[in-house]
């Protein structure tokens, strides 16, 4: 299998260890967080391995930074798929299927508030572009905008059989969202697992972990909500670790403790407990998923001749952004004693 | 000229409280806007983590805000007078989507996480701290134009 995997794809593996080879340190975070202002972190930035991204910037802002590392994954993503071949090309649009599913929501939200549609584009990932994007404007109905959005697109495949056209405008755009990815997510591990090998052990145990993920992370989020019992639990992702008797029972619970206690049973517990760093209260049950998600990604570089190198790749590259965005936002909003609540990658 | 001198002393008396009323209410509306301050950078770093946390500055953005080409809405929060004509209140009304008065949380997500929860506490605090300096602030004014009044009759004895 090894050799047969290097032949097609070891290059582009190799390729993508020496991208997760030049992601941010330790060292290169206390630099950052050492910064007085946006411009002294562009020029850190420049220092590291994302190189003159800033050469032809004039005004510095948290935007422009974003733009920018967004724009350096970008290309280092589509190297990697224009080289690609057979599963491999189906794998990595996998990847950018998250990112199409949050570009349909934002333009639906936008176009919901009569923005303009370019300046919606302007917003969207540009991970997450397919041609069919700009179609969705010239909807002037739901059963268009159905058609438009999700018969015509890549997400087509991700529609769950439950939706009609003609209630497709009265479900809200996050509840969509909800359904699509778990369907999206149901799908990549099913795909997953037919390609067998140490792709299938590493990315399904990373997807276990993601529906699992979210499951919880809906069951808390809806617990101040109206969302009845049979709307949430069509949004959990079947996929995962939980059995499908935790699912149900998560569906219904509208106390947080016994969601603790639930996940103290599924071996989720310590998502729940305070951690020393959080001294005010910025840490909440996302970032410590995030944590674990981090360990996670950087344990399947232990193992060679696989795909989940390139996913574990999009995931730790997007934490990273994450991170230089919160210590710019800290810089930028004169807050600099949270600058330290960033999620640190434990590469080394 | 005893009569004037007692009213003098009074008037002198009668400053000094003000005064002191003065300071007082310096005191109350500096910490106010301190208050006020600390509110809205927290409700700030708290929209930047929910950011952080759903990735990506479009989890919460410009795009989810209605413009006003949307669809028309009522104010969950207003600004009245209050019994007293010189004091501002503010008037807190019910989520009622049926009549127009909409969550300006269900903008952004229907499943909002405990961080865009927290910035919205923030916010209404600042709202709150908002009429309380305003209040502060009339008072305060107020008090000045006495204290020039005052000084300006005992200036003229």
């Amino acid at each position: 299998m090894s050799l047969l995997f290097n032949t097609e794809w070891g290059f582009l593996e190799g390729i993508v260890r020496g991208f997760k080879n030049g992601m941010l340190k330790h060292s290169d975070y206390l630099a950052l967080t050492q910064c007085d202002s946006i411009e002294d972190v562009m020029m850190s930035i420049q220092g590291t391995d994302y190189g003159n991204i800033f050469a032809n910037d004039r005004k510095f802002s948290v935007d422009l930074i974003e733009k920018r590392l967004g724009e350096k994954l970008l290309h280092e993503f589509n190297y990697i798929r224009a080289h690609s071949t057979e599963p491999l090309s189906s794998f990595l649009e996998y990847i950018r299927y998250p990112y199409m599913i949050d570009n349909v929501s934002l333009l639906i939200s936008g176009l919901n508030n009569n923005r303009p549609m370019k300046r919606l584009l302007e917003m969207c990932n540009p991970l997450g572009y397919f041609d069919q994007l700009a179609a969705i404007e010239v909807a002037v109905s739901s059963v268009e905008l159905f058609n438009a959005v999700l018969i015509d697109t890549p997400l087509a495949k991700f529609i769950p059989p439950e939706f009609h056209e003609d209630t497709f405008g009265e479900i809200d755009v996050e509840i969509v969202r909800g359904l699509l990815y778990r369907s999206y997510l149901e799908s990549y591990y099913a795909f997953c697992q037919g390609l067998g090998g140490t792709t299938s052990d590493v990315m399904c145990k990373l997807l276990s972990f993601e529906a699992d993920r979210r499951v919880i992370t809906i069951t808390v989020n809806a617990l101040p909500t109206n969302l009845t019992p049979n709307d949430r639990l069509k949004m959990y992702p079947t996929c995962g670790q939980l059995p499908d008797l935790a699912l149900r029972t998560l569906s219904e619970i509208v106390d947080y403790e016994r969601v603790r206690d639930m996940c103290n049973f599924a071996g989720y517990g310590d998502m729940f407990e305070n951690i020393e760093r959080d001294t005010d209260g910025l840490i909440g049950l996302e970032d410590r998923f995030l944590m674990l998600e981090a360990k996670n990604n950087v344990y399947s570089y232990l193992q060679q001749f696989h795909f989940g190198v390139f996913y574990s790749y999009v995931k730790l590259k997007q934490l990273e952004v994450r991170n230089i965005i919160w210590i710019c936002e800290c810089i930028a909003q004169r807050q600099t004693d949270k600058v330290n609540a960033y999620i640190p990658i434990p590469l080394e | 000229m005893v009569a004037e001198k007692l009213d003098k002393e009074a008037a002198g008396q009668l400053l000094d409280a003000m005064y002191l009323d003065m300071f007082h209410l310096i005191e109350e509306h500096t910490q106010c806007r301190v208050n006020l301050e600390r509110a809205n950078a927290s409700g700030a770093i708290l929209l930047a983590r929910t950011r952080f946390q759903a990735g990506g500055c479009n989890s919460v953005s410009k795009a989810q805000i209605p413009t006003e080409n949307s669809a028309e809405f009522n104010a969950l929060c207003r600004v009245i007078k209050a019994k007293d004509e010189n004091e501002v209140n503010i008037e807190r009304h019910e989520v009622d989507k049926a009549n127009g008065y909409v969550e300006p949380l269900h903008w952004f997500s229907v499943l909002p996480p405990m961080s865009l929860r927290h910035a919205v506490t923030k916010f209404r605090d600042c709202i709150e701290l908002v009429a309380e300096s305003t209040n502060l602030q009339r008072q305060l004014t107020d008090v000045l134009s006495w204290i020039s009044k005052l000084r300006q009759s005992v200036l003229k004895q």
